[in-house]
């Protein structure tokens, strides 16, 4: 399933949802809000259950599920109780939508084939809104977007994991850039992207200058108005304005943006100093994810992190909607001169 | 010494017949591990069953769906010659075995119900017809004899296990997800007609909950004819047409559904819903698919946890 094709109907769905939550228990947004497992746990028409990451699996490979009959939000436990509520809030989303016509029923109306998409993206959105509800944090940030202060304020003030905060401050960044959790080697642990390309989770960045001046003192924060991301692939990109800020002394937020600087008064972006001339980069035409470094035996074209390559863009490219039963079906399956489908006809 | 009494005899003959220690099922997990964790390999007895068949059978290959075996009998005593028959401290079965070489075919993991032994590679290659071992048989066993009459108690025994192998192929299958085979959804099905509180609406009253109807819609939920007449009815399409939406399911969830490891609990959601295994396995592939899961990274779907968070929502449900 491929995340953040409804951003726009995901949030007004969870603003819905919201709405809904208040009416069924006033004043419940403000308590979850604090700590949402423990208000969960003492709610009587819903079992919250934990579960153990069992050995052999990658962690949380599946943070959460939401079963219906009898209401249950299961949650496996991270490490971090952030996590775990931000996981305990996407499942009540889950809960919300199943149990609300209106709420189920705007999921239809507005994607019919995709609605399982939507109510995804919208449970994300719903658990966000709740732990770092824009209309109050906004004012506390600057016209040009945050400072990587801001983001660390925000993670000491909220019960907000520390991906949620930089998800959140990278939604306020005016212009492109990127807010990025690393640990204290320098390496990337979480990026949220705002019109850029992100560093890969688990990229070392600690030969970056930003991060470098981080990793020297280990503490305190950093400006620097000549830094740059480092590629999976071991290009550079081009040279971006970034700022970084210790939290705990384990974890380091950094933001580095390529014009209208929130720190800058006046700050243009460098033309031509990406150091990735070597290799293009190449997105995925189904799913929009970045390539990986696999090739397709059979069409020679890189294969994305889902597995796509030049032959599902080509079958994709060669489908066409039947009219009657709306599938996108292969020229085969209609008959020459037709334009419905051969079950259709 | 008194000739022993017709009763201590009847004692003595049933200490002889006593089930060998490692086939129990002690002695099974101390040899092969928890049932749940148990994995399927080459040169595994398993007792093969589905209903009232059950079928002793050596692996000799191990796929996802199905198993390359040859059926093995332990009694009564019958052979043909193309049988290597093993003799008892061979095997952990402690009694003579015929492994009936000539009956090598396929048969479907989702019978395999529990693993009773497992066999040397000498042995295992000597019963592979395919490896043509003939040649060199290992100690402690010898070729077959031939079925010399249609009235042989043998031909008996081969007859039968024919008929279990069939039996056991035909065992219930779930629909599997083939590329290039799109099955419509009930959004399609009914096109203009679609409108989903009218669905909740005439689903309800049978018993459905909304999240039930959402499943049904998103064709995780198959229909029961009730169900589905109700449907035809509310919106006037074709009853058929209706019952027909219900996506297939993928190849690795149903790979994993129909594993062994997973029979007990499947028989045990058949008891307690008073259903057969089958149509429990039914409700439970369809119920992981159905479950809403918050998975992190990229990836296909880990059906693996799903499985495990949806058997730990099944339990507290019964508590």
């Amino acid at each position: 399933m491929t995340r953040g094709k409804y951003p726009n109907e995901a949030r007004s769905q969870a603003f819905a949802m919201i709405d809904v939550l208040e009416q069924r228990r006033p004043g419940v947004v403000e308590r979850l809000r604090v700590d949402p497992l423990v208000e969960l746990e003492g709610w009587d028409d819903l079992a919250v259950v934990y579960v153990d990451e069992p050995a052999g699996y990658d962690r949380c490979s599946v943070a959460g599920s939401y079963l219906h009959m009898p209401p249950t939000l299961r949650i496996t436990v991270a490490a971090s109780q952030r996590r775990n509520g931000f996981t305990g809030l996407h499942e009540l989303g889950h809960h919300l939508q199943k149990t609300d016509i209106t709420l189920g029923g705007r999921l239809f109306e507005i994607c019919p084939h995709e609605s399982e998409t939507l109510e995804e993206e919208a449970c994300d959105a719903f658990a966000a809104e709740i732990l770092l509800p824009d209309d109050e944090l906004r004012p506390a940030i600057g016209p040009k977007g945050p400072l990587a202060r801001d983001v660390a304020d925000l993670f000491e003030r909220s019960s907000a994991s520390r991906e949620a905060c930089c998800v959140w401050a990278a939604r306020q960044l005016q212009g492109a850039g990127v807010v990025y959790l690393l640990d204290a080697d320098g390496v990337v642990q979480f990026a949220a992207p705002h019109s850029f390309i992100p560093p890969a989770r688990r990229s070392d960045q600690s030969g970056t200058p930003l991060i470098a001046a981080a990793l020297e003192s280990q503490e305190g924060h950093f400006t620097r108005d000549d830094t740059h991301l480092r590629y999976g692939n071991g290009t550079l990109s081009e040279t971006l304005y970034g700022q970084a800020v210790w939290i705990d002394q384990h974890y380091l937020i950094a933001i580095a943006v390529r014009d209208i600087v929130p720190w800058k008064q006046l700050a243009v972006p460098r033309a031509y100093t990406g150091g990735s001339q070597s290799r293009k980069w190449q997105i995925c035409e189904i799913c929009n994810d970045f390539q990986s470094d696999e090739t397709c035996e059979s069409c020679s074209e890189p294969r994305c992190r889902d597995g796509h390559c030049g032959c599902d863009v080509a079958k994709a490219r060669k489908e066409r909607p039947c009219p009657q039963c709306h599938l996108r079906l292969a020229p085969s399956r209609f008959r020459p001169g037709e334009t419905v489908c051969n079950d259709c006809a | 010494m008194n000739d022993p009494t017709v009763s201590d005899r009847l004692l003595e003959l049933a200490s002889q017949a006593r089930v060998p220690d490692v086939l129990t099922e002690a002695g099974r997990q101390a040899r092969f591990g928890e049932p749940r964790s148990v994995q399927v390999r080459r040169g595994q007895v398993w007792r093969a069953s589905w209903d009232d068949v059950s079928l002793l059978v050596l692996l000799l290959d191990v796929g996802d769906f199905d198993v390359t075996m040859t059926p093995v009998t332990l009694d009564p005593p019958a052979e043909d010659e193309h049988c290597l028959v093993l003799e008892p401290r061979g095997t952990a079965f402690g009694v003579p075995v015929t492994v009936w070489r000539g009956l090598q075919a396929e048969l479907p993991v989702r019978v395999l119900d529990a693993v009773l032994d497992q066999w040397t590679d000498e042995f295992v290659n000597a019963a592979d017809q395919r490896l043509e071992a003939d040649a060199d048989l290992p100690p402690r066993s010898r070729r077959g004899t031939p079925i010399l009459s249609e009235f042989d108690q043998a031909a008996m025994v081969r007859a039968e296990i024919l008929d279990d192998l069939d039996t056991l192929r035909g065992s219930p299958v779930l629909p599997i997800e083939s590329e290039g085979r799109s099955t419509p959804s009930l959004v399609n099905v009914l096109a203009d007609k679609f409108s989903f509180e009218g669905l909740v609406t005439a689903l309800m009253p049978l018993g459905l909950t909304q999240a039930e109807v959402m499943d049904i819609v998103r064709g995780y939920k198959p229909m029961t004819p009730a169900q589905a007449f109700a449907v035809s009815e509310s919106t006037g399409v074709d009853h058929d047409l209706v019952l027909q939406a219900v996506r297939p399911l993928p190849a690795d969830l149903v790979a994993q559904v129909q594993h062994p490891r997973l029979r007990t609990v499947w028989r045990e959601h058949a008891a307690r819903d008073n259903t057969d295994e089958a149509a429990a396995r039914e409700a439970g592939a369809y119920g992981v698919l159905a479950m809403a899961a918050r998975q992190t990274g990229s990836g296909p779907p880990d059906w693996s946890r799903r499985i495990e968070q949806y058997l730990l929502g099944s339990r507290s449900e019964e508590r």
